[in-house]
């Protein structure tokens, strides 16, 4: 009898695992089992293109309705998971009929986060994780119709950018004293927010919403200190939250998603978690990732732990978001200590190199024309891959190329020349 | 797919300004080529816009045989135009190059 590997989740995370695991040549049953009604979709156009309507569920697929026979992975919709039965090694659908596996992936996802205010559940606000929430959001963006987005995140910035090229009123409300806190040095959120309010986009940070009014649907959200914003939709946009009920129940160790090893493993060893509900430990302690790449990477790698090469998962972060025709691109995950190096790009592209105390590369954001700053961005998250102690000044000056820097710092790494070289030349 | 331009060999103008494990977008004729040399001094040559979404693979990151796509990160073999993983999985069309007389040139199809 062949060996199963069950995947529960259909997003990115469960769909690459099974490809990543056809790819690494596991030649054993492979079963998704899937809670939604349509095909596994790409999710980064919900917000974008589909939300436009200029692609279709179809366009945004990923993978063809032939993928799954060429590739012979049992894609079952309408299949919502309700229990694991970890000594039977079984888990059951909703009808009650009980799958077993040899190896599991849970790959789950995240819901929206639902503000504990009062007014939440009228008609007109609304949450965008799936294509159904994206086609049920679609209508509303009209112009001249008010929108407000509460949480100054990439996905609330998103909506509103393509809310705007709709002519669309938008105001994002964010709680924070910045919009994009955590994930981006300021000095990239400031060009989104520029850009933001070029466009005609309001941006409202330190604004509490307190509740959302309106009588049979909703008219606007009240802030703390009374201020009141008119709307005809209101965005829940101000996070996610994991999905780990599932685990949770089965008794896997849950602690801000699921804990797992360096090798995506759960307390279980037989059950791996990816992406979004995954928490997984780096040199700086504990991480979960909400992030696209993230998930496609932890899948691939699971797809080698269960096929035999146990290699620890250690791949550098890396996020984008498209803000109307600028991209902003980051690698790494930013600390509070980091020393910030700026550099210039062409056509008003925008770099920044967050070092650690000791000089060594920790994170990069680019933002600007995606042919101008992708590339840049890439050889930084080789370097920071390569935990390389560049020279600042080097990073700082635009004629310096960095390819040029990396493949210097490449021959020295694990020694601290440049550094020694930085010290020697002040 | 014009009959006229089958099998026809023309020069890369452009190739002796990319440097090693680099790439550069070359148009010809409505087209947009991508040019590779690698690491070993060798050129190739595929279409320049990724499989996946509409994106310049010219402005992406060449290491060793690889090019990545600046907007999703997805990765081809520029040798052979195969898909290296997610998100892309339509691999990329190759053209054969050949050196005549020290200048590169490029067969279309």
């Amino acid at each position: 009898m062949s060996e199963r590997v069950v995947i529960v989740g259909a997003g990115h995370a469960g769909m690459n695992a099974a490809r990543a695991l056809r790819d690494e040549g596991w030649s054993g049953e492979i079963v998704v089992l899937s809670g939604e009604s349509s095909a596994p979709y790409e999710r980064p156009p919900l917000s974008k293109d589909f939300l436009l309507g200029t692609k279709t569920i179809t366009d945004i697929a990923i993978n063809t309705p032939d993928w799954f026979v060429q590739n012979n992975v049992e894609l079952r919709l309408n299949s919502h998971v309700e229990s694991i039965d970890r000594s039977e090694a079984k888990v059951f659908i909703a009808d009650g009929e009980g799958i077993s596996f040899d190896s599991l992936i849970l790959a789950t996802g995240s819901t929206a986060l639902i503000p504990p205010i009062p007014g939440i559940d009228l008609p007109g606000v609304v949450s965008l994780r799936s294509a159904e929430e994206s086609e049920h959001l679609q209508p509303r963006l009209i112009v001249g119709k008010k929108l407000v987005i509460l949480g100054g995140g990439l996905i609330g910035l998103e909506v509103a950018a393509t809310a705007r090229s709709l002519d669309v009123e938008v105001t994002v409300l964010e709680r924070a004293d910045s919009i994009l806190t955590r994930m981006m040095p300021a000095s990239i959120s400031n060009e989104i927010q520029d850009l933001h309010r070029d466009r005609g986009t309001e941006i409202r940070v330190g604004v509490n919403v307190v509740a959302i009014e309106g009588d049979s649907s909703v008219q606007g959200v009240r802030s703390d200190t009374g201020e009141f914003f008119e709307a005809d939709t209101v965005l829940l946009a101000v996070g996610a939250k994991p999905r780990v009920a599932l685990a949770e129940a089965a008794g896997l160790l849950v602690d801000d998603g699921i804990l797992v090893n360096e090798h995506l493993q759960t307390s279980d060893r037989r059950i791996y978690a990816a992406g979004d509900i995954a928490n997984f430990p780096t040199e700086n302690g504990k991480r979960r990732l909400q992030s696209w790449k993230s998930a496609i990477d932890q899948s691939a790698a699971i797809a080698r732990n269960i096929v035999g090469s146990a290699l620890p998962f250690a791949t550098v972060p890396w996020l984008w978001s498209d803000q109307f025709d600028k991209v902003v691109q980051v690698a790494g995950i930013p600390e509070a200590s980091n020393i910030e190096i700026m550099r210039p790009l062409k056509d008003g592209g925008k770099m920044s190199f967050l070092l650690s105390p000791d000089g060594v590369l920790q994170a990069a954001a680019v933002f600007g024309d995606v042919s101008i700053v992708a590339k840049p961005l890439r050889v930084a998250t080789a370097m920071i891959e390569k935990k390389v102690s560049p020279i600042a000044e080097h990073l700082a000056d635009p004629e310096r190329d960095l390819k040029a820097i990396l493949r210097a710092s490449r021959d020295q790494v694990s020694e601290p020349q440049s550094l020694m070289a930085a010290a020697a030349n002040q | 797919m014009s009959s006229e331009n089958d099998g026809r060999w023309v020069e890369v103008p452009i190739a002796d300004k990319i440097e090693l494990e680099e790439v550069s977008q070359w148009d010809f004729e409505g087209h947009s080529y991508a040019i590779y040399r690698s690491p070993e001094d060798e050129y190739f040559a595929t279409d320049d816009i990724c499989t996946h979404e509409h994106a310049h693979l010219s402005a992406g990151y060449v290491e060793d045989n690889t090019i990545e796509c600046p907007r999703h990160a997805g990765r081809f073999c520029y040798k052979t135009g195969e898909a290296l993983g997610a998100p892309v999985c339509i691999d990329l069309k190759t053209y054969p190059i050949r050196i005549v007389d020290g200048k590169v040139e490029l067969q279309l199809s």
